[in-house]
């Protein structure tokens, strides 16, 4: 095919998907050989990302799984304005059609999801302005000895904290906040609002606080509070040299560029597979005509299909992504929401749920709504029902004690708490920077917010490492671990944070969990210490 | 930015590529694996086997990746997931596609990563591993490969190939012959004026480079009944061999030959698999090669590297005897001959072992080999491409 004629077909699905309510900027696509593919899946689309040798691992990675046709990456979308799509280009005629309407909806999100406005669609300057730090101080500092040094930062991307779009509003102002409204209110005012012991527990919080702070200035707790955003923590005060710290911020930027593509996979690989759909096949009811020409039906439905199979052993975020979306549509098309359906959904029978439709064709909105505002964790926390775990056939799987994996559950909740907690922090434990004046010996001391679900202690190891080349201080971890085999008898369960509604369990009870610190002091290994106490956790966690 | 407009940026056909830094970080990768491929090529060998084969004659060998620690959840519930298909509670879930990532992550150096390795990475590697010596053409090439060559010079070309002396030069030789400055004249060179005319360029010119070929003859008796597993370490054997002398001589020619009381020349596949029952003799094989070495592969043009795998023993001392004399012949005129006895039903060493032994045991050209285990594929690889003395 002619590049005219790619150009032709691309105006063509732009202007549909635009009269279907799709805003995006200008895209631009670069049609690249399977080999280059290679390369640029490796740096995630970026011709100006730095270097490293992990990429190079990256490129063989995918060399090696392509060749077996395990996967192959038919586009990659960068968030940038223009935005730059690359396409692979020993793809058929109808599958390059269906990946260019694919990349317009990813396009789409790209443009309107809030979780990617912090990026401006300059992503690839920015990308570029790292890399061309990491070239300066390559020659500066030695390209080993930087290559090193990034190779120590890779093992502390995930301590970023929470994304900022997530993030609420400074707590610890809240209450002095208070107690200077409080103090300011004329007295009968005061003495209506407040009970007297309440302001005295109020003035005790507030006197703690001042304590606290009046430490704090004087620099004798740090951080002040509890954080998670140690690698910000380290950027500031760990004794790095300049090259150093500039490296450090640039991947703290990188990190939390990307957090925002991981957030969001599900929902975003979903709208592109739910769009390339309704552009390729039309919709007679918004008179979208078909862009399949009657030949390309088969070849396409043969596409299709591959890019929705099931994975057996993980999730499919294509299919799951664009049955949430449809499961949406169609409730938000049948007005079953709000306290109606609710009603019915708990105490209707089986022919009253399905035959319950109010009629209200408010479901393209409503999808349009939820690729605006929501990310992966809230869209399936609030969206993920019996419907779409029964349609997707989705199950439970885990280690069974002969060490294979087996199917453990079909029932909607637990998949539901197992897909949340693999989205909850981006499926990474969360980890506080507790003190950094640990012992009063300077020594930083992190802790495990224990939720049942046992830390990997080789990685763990090796990330402590990681942080004392940094800190250059001592490094404690403090956290839990349960025994092997009541791990099998645990499941983990996730709190609905909107409805604060608790999965229920089958067998409540409790686990028991023991406490360990590790340190690594610099010399020898990671130390592991056993601090005697152990507790009973509740079988059920909330996160 | 207005719709449509292309962006000015570096972005072109295969900009991509060109402006990331993925060869770099490629070779880099390698660089820091090579070790430990090494040593895995290293076992793989000490097993008798050979690497698996990847894409365009490439040859793969898994290596552990390089993994960078995180805090990660682990055991069992962090490595729980949520799957899609079949299956009640309680059956096993299929693992065909164990690549794809499972919940929240596996020990760390369990993964494994297929690197693609080409012949010359890989002889490079096996080079390192076995320590073995370059291999020196015996002879200087006289086969002749026409090459392109900035060699020559021209009156025209572009700037960037200008020859500035051979350009004054040129100039002064034309001022001088043309009367416009005199040889006794001290300041003559300042009066040179350099006109189009005397312009030279660096130019192409067709080279003929002396070029190395080597041909490789196998010989293997077949006359007593090979096992498979022989078959698979000569097997293994001449791929190293292969991929050694490859390396030095790109233009290498295999040759196979199968022989009992009679000698054929045969394809690769049938050079492992042939068998037949009956007697052998030794002197027509090595007199075929003889005639080979005088007709085809001229000493003065090729290489030849000469190796012969035999589990039996010829049938009488005559053969023996005059076998001999053939290689004291030819022997000047091979680079190499490496004799492998594969221990047949008899095992130990036949009648000919013996004569080799003593009649070329200090000869430069002559390495022997006793093939009977898997260690032997190794250690054979290494008697016959070390130098004399090196490793017995």
């Amino acid at each position: 095919m002619s590049a005219q004629d790619f150009s032709k077909m691309q105006a063509g699905l732009e202007e549909i998907a635009r009269r279907c309510g799709l805003s995006f900027y200008p895209i631009f696509f670069e049609r690249l050989a399977d080999n280059e593919m290679s390369e640029v899946v490796a740096y995630d689309g970026y011709p100006s990302h730095y270097s490293h040798f992990k990429f190079g691992a990256e490129i063989e990675r995918y060399r090696a799984t392509h060749k077996y046709g395990l996967s192959h990456v038919y586009e990659l979308v960068l968030p940038t304005n223009p935005c730059w799509a690359y396409l692979s280009k020993s793809a058929d005629w109808v599958v390059q059609k269906t990946v260019v309407a694919h990349v317009i909806a990813h396009a789409d999100f790209f443009h309107n999801n809030i979780y990617f406005r912090h990026t401006d669609g300059r992503s690839l300057e920015q990308m570029g302005h790292l890399r061309t730090l990491v070239d300066r101080f390559s020659d500066e500092e030695g390209r080993d000895v930087v290559e090193d040094f990034l190779s120590t930062l890779f093992s502390l991307t995930n301590l970023i904290g929470p994304s900022e779009t997530l993030s609420d509003t400074q707590e610890e102002d809240g209450l002095e906040k208070d107690s200077k409204k409080i103090s300011l209110m004329p007295a009968y005012i005061r003495d209506f609002l407040y009970r007297p012991e309440d302001l005295e527990e109020r003035r005790e919080q507030q006197a703690a606080e001042d304590a606290h702070r009046s430490l704090v200035d004087a620099g004798l707790i740090t951080p002040p509070h509890p954080t998670r955003e140690i690698l910000e923590y380290l950027l500031q005060y760990a004794p790095l040299r300049e090259w150093e710290q500039q490296l450090l911020a640039g991947i703290i930027f990188e990190a939390k560029f990307f957090t925002a593509h991981r957030m969001t996979k599900i929902m975003n690989e979903g709208w592109a597979a739910y769009w390339h759909n309704k552009l390729m096949i039309g919709e007679a009811k918004n008179s979208v005509p078909p862009q399949l020409a009657s030949g390309e039906v088969v070849r396409y439905c043969d596409f299709n299909g591959r890019i929705l199979a099931p994975h057996k052993q993980s999730i499919n975020p294509y299919a799951l992504g664009r049955a949430i979306f449809e499961r949406i549509e169609e409730r938000w098309d049948k007005g079953m929401f709000g306290q109606e359906w609710e009603k019915i959904k708990r105490s209707g029978s089986r022919a009253e749920i399905d035959a319950f439709d109010r009629k209200v064709g408010l479901g393209r909105q409503k999808i349009f709504e939820v690729r605006r505002l929501y990310n992966d964790r809230r869209f399936l926390e609030e969206f993920f029902d019996e419907t779409v775990a029964q349609n997707q056939k989705l199950f439970l799987f885990g280690e069974n004690s002969d060490g294979n994996q087996e199917v453990i559950s079909r029932t909607m909740a637990k998949i539901k708490s197992q897909l949340l907690f693999q989205l909850v922090n981006n499926g990474s434990p969360t980890i506080w920077l507790d003190d950094a004046n640990f012992n009063e010996q300077g020594a930083l001391f992190l802790r495990h917010e224990f939720g049942g679900v046992n830390l990997d202690e080789a990685r763990l190891k090796g990330t402590l490492k990681a942080l004392w080349r940094v800190w250059r201080r001592p490094v404690y971890l403090e956290t839990w671990f349960v025994a092997p085999d009541q791990e099998r008898e645990i499941d983990v369960v996730l709190k609905n944070r909107e409805s604060n509604e608790v999965i229920e369990l089958e067998n409540p009870g409790e686990i028991e969990a023991h406490k360990y610190l590790y340190v690594y002091t610099g010399k020898g290994d990671v130390e592991r210490n056993s601090t005697g106490e152990k507790k009973f956790f509740p079988l059920s966690f909330s996160k | 930015m207005r719709a449509g407009q292309k962006p000015a940026l570096s972005f072109y056909k295969g900009g991509f590529v060109m402006a990331s830094p993925a060869r770099r970080d490629s070779h880099r990768f390698r660089e820091l694996i090579k070790n430990e491929a090494q040593k895995k090529l290293r076992n793989i060998l000490k097993e008798g086997g050979i690497p698996i084969q990847g894409s365009k004659g490439k040859f793969v060998i898994p290596v552990h990746e390089i993994e960078f620690p995180q805090f990660r959840y682990g055991g069992i519930l962090g490595q729980r997931g949520v799957g899609q298909g079949q299956g009640e509670p309680g059956d096993v879930v299929g693992n065909e596609d164990q690549d794809a990532p499972t919940g929240a992550g596996n020990q760390p150096g369990q993964h494994e990563l297929g690197v693609e390795f080409s012949l010359d990475e890989l002889a490079d590697m096996l080079g390192e591993e076995l320590c073995l010596p370059r291999l020196q053409p015996k002879h200087g090439g006289e086969a002749l490969t026409q090459e392109l060559a900035l060699k020559s010079r021209a009156r025209h070309g572009m700037p960037s190939q200008l020859l500035p002396r051979a350009t004054f030069k040129a100039a002064l030789r034309r001022s001088i012959a043309t009367g416009i400055v005199s040889t006794d004249d001290p300041e003559g060179a300042s009066k040179v004026s350099i006109l189009p005319i005397d312009l030279r360029f660096r130019a192409f010119k067709n080279e003929a480079v002396p070029e190395q070929r080597a041909v490789i003859v196998y010989a293997r008796d077949i006359s007593g009944s090979i096992t498979e597993e022989n078959a698979y370490w000569t097997k293994s054997i001449c791929f190293y061999i292969n991929l050694w002398v490859r390396r030095y001589f790109p233009n290498t020619v295999l040759r196979y030959l199968t022989h009992d009381t009679e000698v054929d020349h045969v394809s690769e596949e049938e050079f492992f698999r042939r068998t037949t029952s009956g007697g052998t003799l030794f002197t027509p094989c090595y007199a075929e090669v003889q005639k080979m070495i005088l007709e085809e592969y001229r000493p003065e043009e090729w290489n030849v590297y000469f190796f012969h795998f035999s589990d039996g023993d010829p049938f009488s001392e005559d053969d023996c005897a005059q076998a001999c004399g053939i290689i004291q012949q030819i022997g000047s005129e091979l680079n190499l001959f490496g004799y492998g006895q594969l221990s047949g039903f008899g095992g130990g060493m036949g009648k000919f072992w013996h004569y080799l032994q003593r009649n070329f045991a200090q000869e430069d050209f002559f390495r022997m080999s006793l093939i009977h285990d898997k260690q032997s594929v190794l250690m054979t690889v290494k008697r016959f491409l070390s130098e004399k003395g090196e490793s017995s």
